[in-house]
């Protein structure tokens, strides 16, 4: 018995050594591409997983530039496990990178970029003041394109108190697990302040408990009119359906999904914000820039621009954001528009520019970048 | 004389197979680390990525110093995750927010750990809970405590990471890597702290009728364990820079690995060999680090890890001495 | 010897379970009509050869013949459906079902239409056997937890039965018998002679297989040494077939005067605990002291009180050479005592650990040297030296415990205390299920420690034993000491049955 699996191991083991190629042949986007007309570029991309919604948004977003740019794209999945995270990242700088793109990176990541001359651009600001002086110190940071996750949770109190809400429950992520969600919480309870005759029933943290928390706060309070989610996804739908609880409370909550515009549609959310992938792609256009010539585009701006997530409230925004927001084959971005935000290569472009196209993501904005294709 | 022949080929066999137990648990290390070195091109012998395997394996092999102690005689400890953290966000509270010197910092890690490993030492000694059941309870106080503390941090709180960037250095976790398991070898194979381990495992009652205290020595167990998840916690602290609510986390489950992949006994007993979580733990590490290199396509990462997983533990497990011979079949 | 028909035949079965060959060569002929008894220590092959002939295990070569035709069962259904039925040796029955259910365990399929178990069936044909036994007084309906241990093995003789086999192996049955159980048994199996059926008997109890036998084989070490026939079945030839010497006299001991000295080295001072209350008992050096009774009445409670293992409620044990109060096997131990508990595989012994690490056990601080230090080569030649004393029949001292017989395991459970220089011995049913060579060694092996002027109290529930080798013998019934008598020639199990029942 036990030889068998040996065997079976050795031969496993061959086979995938022979066909399941790694990196450099594989890598994602470069078919025998000569047609572009830039230089190969490596770059590492860190993120915690992209199985899941916003990850493989990230993930494919990247990939249709990929051949237009001629990059290496390099995804690498870091789990919730600092340690094994910092031993994934540690194994990627083994590879010749010429960049790497990091959803929230730590001082010991920037250390070792540092010591092989690596920039790295993040998609989150520094968790902490300490954090974000020690970053700011190492020269090849490059500062990041980021979100204003405060401005959900405040949109989303707004939302609900506009929609005659005053009983709410609120669905979040434990502390630590994520500054985003943090943030939107934060900028949720921050706006209640405003609003004192809107008071907070109840709040659960766990991730798999979106459908699980709006069964209980249904069960447990049924006067509930409204609540704030800092996530949703399908399963969470699903359950308002399944447990007769459409009409029952409002739903503000970030996350665009299928069934977002069914569920605008029937008076759940009044509030949601989603599309929030294109920062990645502006982040790689700001790296792009030093790439391509050195140019710190991020630098006279504070380091940071803030690019916003996309505001739905009918479902004929929903078309628009299906059509051109929502991944597949198309992004919300071209490799044409991205080319336009690199200095080296339009003269016209500017940090004020550049900031400002990112401030002005919205569905008017998106319509009009892409009308005529 | 055909008698004798045949006694001494069985003897044979008894020899063979006791020369194939010792030998397998390497079998699968060398498999794993042939296939990666094919499938990275070598890559992975790198000096830069022997750093980052030294790095990596450190953890989980100092921790296994000590959870050899408790696993061989019998007992075992899911707290040592959260526990890890709650010691790791003592130390750095008391390096960066009361500014006291590094050593006091280290104590203090080595201290909550200890502690918190022995409340489960107690618990299932003294309350006869399951450790399991004990260290389950732990594993919920010592989660909830880092969970509110970091909340009442902001957060989490960083480390001045240029001051510490000695402790990240090779050579010298190389060398605490070297004592510690020098020392734990040591202790586990060639004292009666790690036989009495062993003979508890395998029958506790014989111990006790022996004149041995079994107690004391379970606690002592749980007491090392505790030891050398505070060393542990400290060096993984300086290595990531931050300490948030989910710090240490996952420790438990490593050292599970670890321990199934080097073929260490599940519940103990005298076939625990201190080498088989050293083992364990490196083969471990060697298979994380190598898909990572491998840059195989994020999709099939997962599945590629199942399916090593599953044959490795097969190799190397060996159950025969779980076998009993028994003649009645119904 | 009239012309027996035969109904089972064995020609050359060999079976070896790794380096230990359990049958070698053997070849058997069991004739209708005959109450076959197989004989031999532990170890000899006789439960492993009756295991293959039921089918519940294969052998490695050899052949089996019914009736002249070749019999070779795949598993104990196939053999019961061949007409060869076992009554095991261990426990066989599920607690947590039905008596009828346990009856026809395996067999519920005949009485399945549809996926429907017919229960009413199974329970009528279930009271039918009972009743055919003579074991009316059970019930098929009833759940068998809720019978005692006889009764319990009155139904897996029930179960053997089911299928009208036409040879029946009792596999050390009667052990777990009492008065009603081997009335059922003996008739049972007079039926089958009968009946010109065949029996297959296995016991150590070598009274009882005189009496119930008609034909005796002998095996040792695998091997068949020989059959006795009809008036040639005595004690006497069949204890020498199995040991292959002159046993006799030096059984236990050849002197029969009680001697020891006055000084009394363990002292049990109105102790209580369990069934035991308010107890006096004194050891003496260089006495055997052997404690004898039922084996509820409090006995094997005593022992453990004596050790520490209990505490007692009320007085206290006092080791008298130190002058300790012995309150855990922690401080008896460090007051120069040995404990040999009668539970050997759960209590007494490691089984998965080597012999070595079972016999350092109680010795780590001899072998510690500075720093803790223990080093592999002395911890080696400990064991090899006890695994010389002791004559521990292994491969080496690496050998796994569980690999061995009983009699080698208690071995390595003495040596281990041996290995110790110990005052004061107390064991607990020290030869039970050893085989006979065994036995007489550590018969000798106890004598010898009472001639080094160590203290020894034996309990057992084997009054021969105790007779045979105590210098003062201890009565007790219901955790009270009903009489004392010293050694003499005059005693017998006679004299000392009336005082502890």
């Amino acid at each position: 018995m036990k030889r068998f699996f040996v065997l079976l191991l050795v031969c496993m083991l061959a086979v995938t050594a022979v066909f399941a190629n790694g990196d450099d042949e594989s890598a994602t986007g470069s078919e025998p591409a000569t047609t572009s007309a830039y230089e190969k570029k490596s770059i590492a991309v860190v993120y915690s997983t992209f199985t899941d919604m916003l990850g493989s948004e990230f993930k494919g977003s990247l990939e249709s530039l990929a051949q237009y740019f001629n990059i290496d794209f390099h995804f690498i999945e870091t789990g919730y496990n600092t340690e094994e995270a910092q031993a994934k990242t540690d194994a990627m700088f083994q590879m010749d990178l010429d960049g790497v793109i990091f959803v929230s990176p730590t001082v010991a990541t920037l250390e070792a970029a540092y010591k092989r001359n690596i920039p790295v651009i993040a998609l989150n600001e520094p968790v902490d003041e300490e954090t974000g002086k020690q970053l700011r110190a190492y020269p090849n940071y490059l500062g990041g394109v980021v979100n204003d996750d405060y401005a959900i949770g405040r949109n989303a109190a707004k939302a609900l108190y506009d929609a005659g809400c005053r009983k709410i429950c609120i669905s979040y992520l434990t502390p630590g697990t994520s500054k985003n969600h943090q943030d939107r919480y934060d900028g949720f309870k921050d706006a209640l302040k405003n609003y004192p005759d809107m008071i907070v029933l109840s709040e659960s943290s766990s991730r798999a408990q979106w459908p699980a928390a709006v069964k209980t706060f249904a069960a447990a309070f049924p006067e509930m009119d409204g609540l704030f989610s800092t996530a949703f996804s399908e399963p969470g739908y699903n359950a308002i359906k399944k447990n007769g609880l459409v009409g029952k409370f409002k739903l503000a909550t970030a996350d665009i999904s299928e069934s977002t515009a069914d569920y605008i549609d029937n008076g759940v959310i009044c509030s949601i914000s989603g599309g929030q992938y294109n920062k990645i792609m502006l982040a790689f256009a700001a790296l792009y820039n030093y790439l391509y010539d050195g140019t710190r585009i991020l630098d006279t701006l504070g380091g940071y621009s803030y690019t916003p997530f996309i505001q739905i409230t009918s479902s004929k925004d929903y078309k628009v954001y299906e059509k051109y927001v929502t991944g597949g084959t198309n992004w919300v971005y071209t490799p044409q528009i991205i080319e336009k935000l690199i200095m080296g290569i339009n003269p016209d472009m500017t940090p004020e520019k550049f900031d400002e196209f990112c401030k002005a993501y919205s569905i008017s904005q998106v319509m009009s970048l892409r009308s005529g294709n | 004389m055909e008698e004798r022949d045949i006694q001494k080929e069985l003897e044979n066999k008894a020899k063979r197979k006791e020369l194939l137990m010792n030998i397998l648990p390497f079998a699968g290390l060398i498999l794993i680390t042939v296939f990666f070195i094919i499938v990275t091109k070598g890559r992975i012998l790198r000096v830069d990525n022997l750093a980052n395997l030294v790095n990596s394996m450190f953890t989980i092999t100092l921790a296994s110093c000590g959870a050899v102690f408790v696993y061989a005689h019998g007992g075992l400890d899911f707290s040592i995750g959260s526990t890890s953290g709650l010691a790791q966000f003592i130390c750095i509270f008391m390096i960066m927010k009361l500014g006291l010197p590094v050593p006091l910092g280290i104590l203090g890690a080595v201290f909550i750990a200890m502690a918190a490993c022995s409340i489960v030492g107690l618990a299932s000694i003294k309350l006869h809970i399951h450790p399991f059941v004990a260290s389950l309870c732990v594993k919920n106080i010592t989660a909830g405590l880092l969970s509110v503390l970091t909340q009442k941090a902001g957060g989490q709180i960083t480390l001045d990471y240029s001051r510490f960037k000695i402790f990240n250095s090779v050579w010298l976790k190389g060398m605490v890597l070297v004592v510690m398991v020098g020392l734990g070898f040591y202790l586990f194979e060639r004292t009666k702290l790690g036989k009495i381990q062993k003979a508890i495992g395998g029958n506790s009652r014989t111990v006790e009728q022996a004149g041995i205290s079994v107690r004391k020595y379970k606690m002592l167990a749980y007491m090392v364990l505790g030891f050398c998840v505070g060393i542990a916690a400290f060096f993984q602290m300086t290595r990531i820079g931050t300490v948030s609510s989910s710090s240490g986390s996952g420790l438990e489950f490593d050292i599970m690995i670890a321990m199934v992949l080097g073929g260490f006994p599940m519940s103990g007993g005298s076939a625990a060999k201190f080498r088989q979580f050293v083992l364990g733990g490196i083969t471990m590490t060697i298979l994380t680090n190598g898909l990572t290199m491998w840059g195989l396509d994020v999709s099939y990462v997962s599945l590629v890890k199942g399916l090593l997983l599953i044959v490795l533990v097969s190799v190397s497990y060996d159950r025969s001495i779980m076998k009993q011979v028994s003649i009645i079949s119904l | 010897m009239k012309e027996a028909q035969v109904f089972l035949s064995a020609k050359d079965i060999c079976k070896a379970f790794g380096p230990t060959r359990a049958l070698v060569d053997v070849n058997i002929e069991i004739a209708r009509g005959e109450v076959h008894g197989l004989i031999g220590e532990n170890g000899s092959g006789k439960s492993t050869f009756s295991s293959i002939a039921a089918g519940a295990q294969t052998k490695d070569s050899g052949d089996f013949y019914i009736d002249g035709e070749l019999y070779s069962p795949k598993n104990m259904t196939d053999a019961q459906n061949h007409g060869v039925s076992m009554i095991v040796q261990e426990m066989g029955t599920i607690p947590t079902i039905s008596v009828a259910s346990n009856i026809f365990a395996g067999r519920l399929e005949e009485f399945t239409k549809f996926g429907i178990v017919n229960f009413k069936e199974i329970n009528r044909r279930a009271n039918e056997i009972l009743q055919q036994i003579g074991a009316a007084d059970i019930k098929a309906e009833t759940m068998t937890y809720r019978l005692n241990f006889e009764d319990r093995k009155i139904v897996e003789i029930a179960r053997a039965m089911v299928c009208d086999p036409q040879l029946l192996i009792v596999d050390e049955t009667t052990t777990a018998l009492a008065h009603k159980g081997r009335t059922i048994l003996y008739r049972l199996i007079e039926k089958m002679k009968e009946e010109n059926k065949c029996v297959i008997f296995i016991s150590h109890d070598l009274d009882e297989l005189m009496s119930v036998c008609n034909v005796v084989t002998v095996l040792r070490d695998g091997h068949i040494i020989d059959t006795l026939f009809g008036e040639d079945i005595t004690l006497q030839s069949m204890r020498r077939l199995m040991v292959g010497r002159d046993m006799a006299d030096n059984y236990f001991r050849s002197d029969y005067e009680g001697s020891y000295s006055d000084e009394v080295v363990l002292e049990a001072d109105n102790v209580t605990y369990g069934i035991v209350e308010k107890l006096n008992l004194q050891l003496h050096r260089g006495e055997i002291l052997g404690l004898g009774g039922l084996s509820a009445c409090g006995m094997h409670e005593l022992g453990y009180i004596l050790f520490g293992i209990a505490k007692t409620l009320t007085g206290k044990v006092v080791n008298r050479i130190t002058g300790k109060e012995i309150t855990s096997p922690i401080v008896a131990t460090a007051n120069k005592m040995a404990y040999i508990s009668k539970e050997r595989d759960k209590e007494g012994i490691i089984l998965n650990a080597t012999i070595r690490d079972n016999i350092t056990v109680p010795s780590f601080d001899l072998l510690s040297g500075p720093m803790g230090f223990i080093s592999t080569k002395n911890e080696e030649k400990l064991a090899e030296e006890q695994i010389k004393v002791m004559s521990i029949k292994c491969r080496n001292s690496r050998q796994r415990v569980s690999e061995l017989s009983g009699g080698n395991k208690q071995k390595v459970v003495f040596a281990k205390w041996l290995a110790r220089d110990c005052d004061v011995f107390i064991l607990d049913c020290p030869t039970r299920g050893i085989d006979i060579g065994v036995k007489a060694a550590m018969y000798q092996l106890i004598y010898e420690l009472k001639k080094q002027g160590k203290g020894v109290i034996m309990i057992s529930e084997e009054l021969p034993e105790l007779i045979g080798m105590s210098d003062r013998i201890v009565l007790m019934k219901d955790g009270k000491i009903t009489k004392e008598i010293a050694r003499d020639k005059s005693v017998t199990e006679q004299t000392v049955i009336d005082y502890i029942i």
